[in-house]
């Protein structure tokens, strides 16, 4: 079964914030709400043994994904692509989605025209016509990486393989990202 | 997180309504209250609607109602099941709790039975493994407490100023009592709970609580005005009732003073748990609180 999942290799992400800044581009994102960020990780340790890395945070589209079980009207729901989204037609904004997200990367649209819940899409517009999520594109670093998961030849899988992996901290929901990094410590929580 | 009013309005209005009809149906199985019944009844259903309504203002698009139960599964779903029964046999009480026969006592019992039940569900809905301080079966007993506190000081405020004052007056205050007890002691438990949860993380420690930036909405709101105020209270009324009743001329005065302070213990009650709720909105940060 198809897995698309992007992932991240944290070795070679720079730190530029292209792939956030052409996310609200690609997405025509509203101002205070963001689809992904990325967060500084560090400086962390003692001179000269001093780290830092950069987190791009987006959805992560979850193995089972926790927005999608407490939805009321299945507006959240998860394609057998693995892509997480959110249809908007039947969206009645009641954050409950928010609050069941372990990460903080849903936002609710408060403008007048939306009253609903917005995130990550993984460009599921470019996806379907064959392209790959404009993050993914614009990555300077070629640190993002779109593919199926599933399948070995990927270039997620191809990191998966090559390098240490690691996710987010998982409550059940079984985040979908890796986040490659042999370089430095993983800070976060496992 | 951010404190959703709308919300936190709907569960306690909610809350003082379950308290109420559970209220009238230990009257019903008693065979007691009958004076109190109805107005009991009128003003937990005025309270359920008004919460309802209020809980409709978070909403972005609340004309989309109609999907709302395409996922029974959701909490909000079985909350919206759970208003919806308790309304509509809330409403059928209405006609029935003058009229002390079996089928207001039937009504009495499930209403009753659907107030215990509909606080629980309510808190059970915020239960995710995404905000740990939130994660726990405390949360639905903390929204039950409080409810059951609050709906029974109302009530035993209304006995008190009806004509069985007298006769009925301990009865009711030794349940005001209970409840305000069962309010303090799920209080008690949330707290245990926000110091052993798992993913511990400053900002949602018991240390904000007691000493942090959140120090005076907890002692002076919560502590003082929530629970040690009704305490005080209902302890007073409860003594002061058992005195007074076997005087014939003393229950008539006490009456007003009696009513009075229960209905104070009763503000206090509801204003202590609008007040840790907002606490527990303000601690339910998730597990990584990364964009938001």
């Amino acid at each position: 079964m198809t897995r698309n999942i992007i992932s991240v290799d944290l070795d070679s992400c720079v730190g530029c914030h292209s792939c956030a800044v052409v996310c609200k581009q690609e997405n025509d994102v509203n101002l205070g709400i963001y689809y992904n960020k990325v967060l500084t990780v560090g400086p962390t340790g003692t001179f000269p043994d001093l780290e830092m890395y950069y987190l791009p945070v987006a959805c992560q589209h979850c193995d089972n994904p926790q927005c999608v079980s407490v939805c009321p009207t299945n507006a959240s729901y998860k394609r057998e692509d693995g892509i997480v989204l959110v249809d908007h037609s039947k969206c009645i904004g009641c954050q409950y989605c928010i609050m069941a997200c372990p990460y903080g990367v849903r936002a609710y649209d408060e403008s007048p025209n939306k009253g609903v819940i917005e995130k990550c899409t993984m460009c599921a517009h470019l996806v379907d016509a064959g392209d790959k999520p404009a993050c993914v594109k614009i990555c300077p670093g070629q640190a993002r990486k779109f593919g199926d998961l599933e399948d070995p030849s990927s270039d997620p899988a191809q990191m998966s393989a090559a390098k240490n992996t690691h996710k987010l901290v998982d409550v059940g929901n079984g985040p979908g990202v890796e986040y490659g990094l042999d370089r430095f410590t993983w800070r976060g929580e496992e | 997180m951010e404190i959703q009013w709308p919300l936190l309005v709907f569960s306690v209005l909610l809350g003082i309504s379950s308290g109420i009809y559970v209220f009238n149906g230990i009257g019903e199985v008693k065979n007691v209250f009958k004076e109190v019944r109805f107005k009991g009844a009128l003003i937990a259903l005025i309270l359920l609607a008004i919460g309802g309504c209020a809980s409709v203002l978070h909403l972005g698009h609340p004309e989309r109602a109609t999907h709302l139960l395409a996922n029974i599964g959701s909490g909000l779903s079985m909350e919206l099941i759970a208003v919806g029964l308790l309304g509509v046999t809330g409403f059928i009480y209405l006609f029935l709790a003058k009229r002390a026969n079996t089928a207001s006592k039937v009504l009495g019992v499930i209403t009753a039975l659907l107030g215990l039940a509909l606080p629980c569900i309510t808190g059970s809905s915020f239960m995710m493994a995404a905000r740990p301080a939130w994660d726990s079966i405390t949360l639905p007993l903390l929204y039950l407490g409080a409810g059951l506190a609050a709906g029974f000081l109302l009530m035993a405020a209304l006995v008190v100023l009806g004509p069985k004052g007298k006769e009925e007056g301990k009865f009711a205050l030794m349940l005001a009592l209970i409840g305000v007890l069962l309010m303090v002691v799920t209080v008690i438990a949330y707290l245990i709970w926000v110091a052993v949860a798992p993913h511990q993380a400053p900002e949602r420690s018991l240390s904000r609580l007691v000493s942090g930036d959140l120090a005076l909405m907890f002692w002076a709101g919560v502590v003082l005005i929530g629970l040690v105020v009704p305490a005080g209270i209902a302890l007073w009324a409860r003594t002061k009732i058992a005195k007074t009743s076997n005087a014939e001329g003393a229950a008539l005065k006490a009456k007003g003073s009696l009513a009075g302070a229960l209905i104070i213990a009763c503000i206090c009650a509801v204003a202590g748990s609008a007040i840790l709720r907002s606490i527990v909105y303000l601690i339910g940060t998730s597990v990584e609180q990364f964009i938001y």
